[in-house]
């Protein structure tokens, strides 16, 4: 009799472990529907392990919750043997006084053994499985659903509504907003951008109410955008150009560069455009080249005296580099103005009074010496400028995707940059920093400016670059073969070496 | 794990059953061939009257038969520590041949009426009075005149009319002379100092009369003029009642209602039942059954059932159907809401386990299940709810609305 109950107990243990494995599958398919839906419309990227861990906690949890409600415990399966053998309560009196003496309990406990023995243990206990299999299956159906529900991101561009339609922000999208605040308060962002940036960003969601109509929400996020760029390209402002200029000692760089004797840079506020000076940097690496080949042939094959090689050489490269970025349509910003300008003028003009008394050797070496310097600054000006403008871009599309509903352009990949590598010159000092690690790899693409705006100094605005260059390239002279050769050769030493 | 015990002497104790059992059968027969009946019932046979007085007894106890002679252990391992000792056994050996000789005897002079007959006999064993309610000359009086030839009782019958008094019932203070010519008030016991007293006709009598009945009833004793006398055990009042004639009658009081452990209906007889009836009439009118058992055994019997084990969630059960019968309590059924006026006492439940648990020996089993219950219900309920007159209008009977409640109760 016991072996029966036994068995019995057995058939019910194995039905519970079936029925609590089929509750597993159930839960596993409803929390599989339910990340599904998640990572669809909560806008928050559900990555796999959360696909994994909520898939394996819903089967886990419901197999343990079941298995604990339907486990056969022996007055489960005495009460069962009573009411389907229909053994008049035989089971669970033997089983609740399973303990007692007294013979009249003994009696009890043998005539319920004795009835059950007749008992013929059939598959009942599997019975009633279907009705779970059928509710496992409809999950994983409402699962199969929720694969099935189209993505509100994919396929066909949200509509836009109205302006006039009041739309609320969503707790996840204020949320994203704070993530990208965090971002850039990580990032290598300049402090003054790092500060103006944030403060822009919280500007903007202070500006957010629960509920705005869509003209205004729209018109805030574009202008925060416009706000964002403007930070970035006005980084290292001409107030901080001018400060540099003054701690050089020179109210303004002509006087500086006239007064030397060496016109390496034609800087003037009033006159001349930010685009002038990248003409007049140009001059920069001719110099080199014209000393590998020795300062006094340089000076005879430009026809002028030694004393006026270097500053010749300056002039030249001042006036084509202006016209060779126009031709790779590149963008300087602040920053790197002042290391290709202030400071590479600065230090070049300490540097031709101590080649003054040298012989051509001793000046090549010291030229080349600084040449190789300020490349390392210059590279790791580039690298900052790079990644000022990428994650410029990289918020302000992070601005249009948390805002899917406006429908905003997203310039290129939303990727952010990678930090730059080289801490350098920021820029902003604008002595002459020689520090830096040497090389080491800029980011990439440099962003075209060719509808990008720069600051022009003639009127004090910001104008597009390429009107700008319009307007100076035919004011510059005609440059030669061989000034066009030196410039080639500049640009490839600066932006090749120590990559 | 194991579940149950296995009892280890069951083979010896087998083996011992049968010369056990000859012995018992031996001794029945014995009791039954020899005209050794108890003195007192022989006196309360002869002096029965219309009043159903009987002569004084010394004691006024039935005499016990002799108690059957125990066996010896079959070996000496039962002798030392059996765990279903043979005497056990026996106990309950003899309880199942007892009812079944009952049953036999019976049905030597009452035709059909089974069920009645089972419940009578539970009532009786389980220590409680039974209410008959039935049409004239269905056998309910004959049933319980064998009843008490079966079972070695003295059998008092007391035939109730509007002029009975309580005292023609209990007794009374007579002053008689003794043989020195003194007068001394003597207590004459009336006729309800019986082991079996057959109230005929209960509610023709007048509720004062009833009244007296109560404390009979319940208690088991009388009192008289500031003495108790306490009456034999066992003691049983099996009423009557008929339904049809209700003029000149008192119904009964709910009290004395409830002191009746059943009320069975004695329904008219099937046509077979008639015809069997009618011939066994026709031979004699008398009584043929003999005495079977007596009232020591009838008090072992008793004891035994209390032994038989009640799961928790069956007497839960049982509870549950009595409080179900309150319409009053938020938790009653729909059923008694609506069609029952008042609910059953607690003497209810009381009685439902007790005789749920002879009732269980009586089919051979050790245990008490919902269906004894169930089974039990409705002649332990029927007198004990009054009905509203949304039932009379539903035109449900009592038992309908048992069944109701039955059906209601989880």
């Amino acid at each position: 009799m016991d072996k029966n109950f036994l068995k019995l107990k057995r058939k019910y243990l194995i039905a519970a472990l079936l029925k609590s494995a089929v509750c597993a599958l159930g839960a596993a398919a409803v929390a599989f529907g339910a990340m599904l839906i998640a990572d669809k419309f909560s806008g928050v990227e559900m990555l796999w392990y959360y696909f994994a861990a909520a898939i394996g906690g819903a089967a886990v949890i419901a197999f343990a919750v079941a298995f604990v409600a339907l486990r056969p415990t022996d007055r489960k399966v005495a009460k069962s043997l009573d009411e389907e053998y229909r053994m008049d309560e035989r089971a669970r009196t033997a089983l609740a006084f399973k303990n007692e003496s007294g013979f009249l309990y003994e009696m009890q406990r043998e005539d319920a053994s004795a009835k059950f023995a007749d008992v013929r243990v059939r598959e009942a206990t599997l019975s009633k499985i279907w009705k779970y299999l059928v509710a496992a299956l409809l999950a994983v159906a409402v699962a199969v659903g929720c694969i099935l529900v189209p993505s509100p991101a994919s396929g066909e561009e949200p509509e836009t509504p109205p302006d006039d339609v009041v739309v609320s922000i969503s707790e996840s999208q204020k949320i994203r907003l704070q993530e990208l605040i965090a971002e850039v308060q990580k990032s290598n962002f300049a402090d003054d951008v790092k500060t103006d940036v944030t403060a822009e960003l919280n500007g903007l969601v202070d500006a957010l109410d629960e509920e705005m109509k869509f003209g205004a929400l729209r018109s805030t996020v574009i202008n925060s955008r416009a706000a964002i760029a403007e930070i970035v390209e006005s980084y290292q402002s001409y107030a901080a150009i001018a400060d540099a200029l003054a701690a050089s000692g020179a109210t303004d760089l002509s006087d500086a560069v006239r007064g030397g004797g060496g016109a390496y840079v034609y800087y003037d506020a009033t006159e001349y455009s930010h685009v002038e000076v990248f003409y007049s940097s140009q001059m920069y690496a001719a110099v080199e080249e014209g000393m590998a080949k020795g300062y006094t042939a340089l000076s005879d094959s430009l026809k002028i005296s030694k004393e006026e090689v270097i500053p010749a050489l300056f002039l030249l490269t001042d006036s084509v580099i202006g016209g060779l970025m126009q031709l790779d349509d590149s963008y300087i910003d602040d920053g790197l103005y002042v290391i290709l300008t202030v400071d590479f003028g600065l230090g070049l003009n300490g540097l031709i009074s101590e080649c003054a008394t040298l012989d051509d050797t001793a000046t090549q070496n010291k030229i080349s010496d600084f040449l190789g310097s300020k490349q390392t600054s210059i590279s790791a000006q580039l690298e900052k400028q790079t990644y000022s403008l990428l994650m410029s871009r990289y918020v302000r599309n992070r601005l249009a995707l948390i805002f899917p509903e406006l429908n905003l352009a997203l310039e290129t990949a939303e990727t952010k940059p990678t930090e730059p590598t080289q801490s350098g010159s920021d820029g902003n000092s604008g002595g002459d920093d020689e520090s830096g690690s040497g090389g080491g790899g800029g980011t990439g693409e440099m962003q075209y400016g060719s509808k990008d705006e720069i600051y022009d100094f003639s009127s004090g605005s910001y104008k597009k670059y390429t009107e700008l260059l319009g307007q100076y390239s035919s004011s510059q002279e005609s440059i030669s073969e061989e000034q066009k050769e030196l410039i080639d050769k500049f640009f490839e030493y600066l932006y090749n070496t120590g990559r | 794990m194991k579940m149950w015990k296995k009892s280890k002497k069951n083979k010896n104790t087998q083996a011992a059953e049968e010369p056990v059992e000859e012995e018992v059968a031996s001794e029945l027969s014995a009791d039954a061939e020899t005209s050794e009946v108890p003195t007192v019932q022989n006196e309360m046979a002869q002096a029965e009257t219309a009043t159903g007085q009987i002569p004084e007894s010394e004691e006024g106890e039935a005499v016990a038969n002799e108690p059957v002679a125990e066996s010896e252990p079959a070996s000496e391992e039962l002798a030392a520590e059996p765990e279903i000792s043979i005497e056990d056994a026996e106990r309950v050996r003899k309880f199942s041949s007892a009812i079944s000789t009952i049953k036999s005897e019976l049905s030597k002079d009452v035709v059909g009426m089974e069920e009645i007959v089972d419940n009578v006999i539970c009532a009786i064993v389980a220590g409680g009075n039974v209410l008959l309610e039935g049409v004239p000359g269905v056998g309910k009086t004959r049933l319980v005149r064998a009843l008490g030839k079966t079972m070695s009782l003295p059998f008092s019958r007391i035939q109730f009319t509007p002029d009975l008094m309580p005292s023609d019932v209990t007794g009374t203070n007579v002053i008689e002379k003794d043989e020195n010519g003194r007068m001394n008030t003597v207590f004459q016991r009336g006729p309800i100092f019986a082991n079996l007293v057959l109230a005929d006709e209960i509610n023709r009598a007048t509720p004062k009369t009833q009244s007296a009945m109560l404390e009979v009833m319940q208690e088991h004793k009388v009192t008289v003029a500031k003495q108790t006398y306490k009456l034999a055990e066992p003691f049983f009042v099996l009423a009557t009642e008929n339904p049809i004639e209700q003029d000149g009658t008192y119904p009964l009081p709910e009290a004395q209602m409830d002191r009746f452990m059943f009320k069975l209906m004695v329904n008219f007889p099937s046509t077979d039942e008639l015809a069997d009836i009618v011939l066994m009439t026709q031979i004699t009118m008398d009584e043929t059954a003999e005495a079977v058992i007596d009232g020591p055994t009838i008090l072992e019997m008793r004891e035994l059932a209390k032994s038989v084990p009640v799961i928790k969630e069956v007497l839960g059960f049982a509870v549950r159907l009595v409080s179900n019968t309150h319409p009053e309590l938020e938790s009653s059924c729909a059923s008694a809401k609506k069609y029952v006026r008042y609910g059953a006492s607690p003497r209810a439940a009381q009685a439902l386990i007790t005789c749920a648990k002879v009732r269980a020996l009586m089919n051979g089993k050790y245990n008490v299940s919902y269906s004894d219950i169930k089974a039990l219900a409705y002649p332990v309920l029927r007198h004990r709810i009054k009905l509203n007159y949304a039932a009379i209008s539903d035109k449900l009977s009592v038992d309908d609305v048992i069944k109701l409640i039955v059906n209601e109760t989880k």
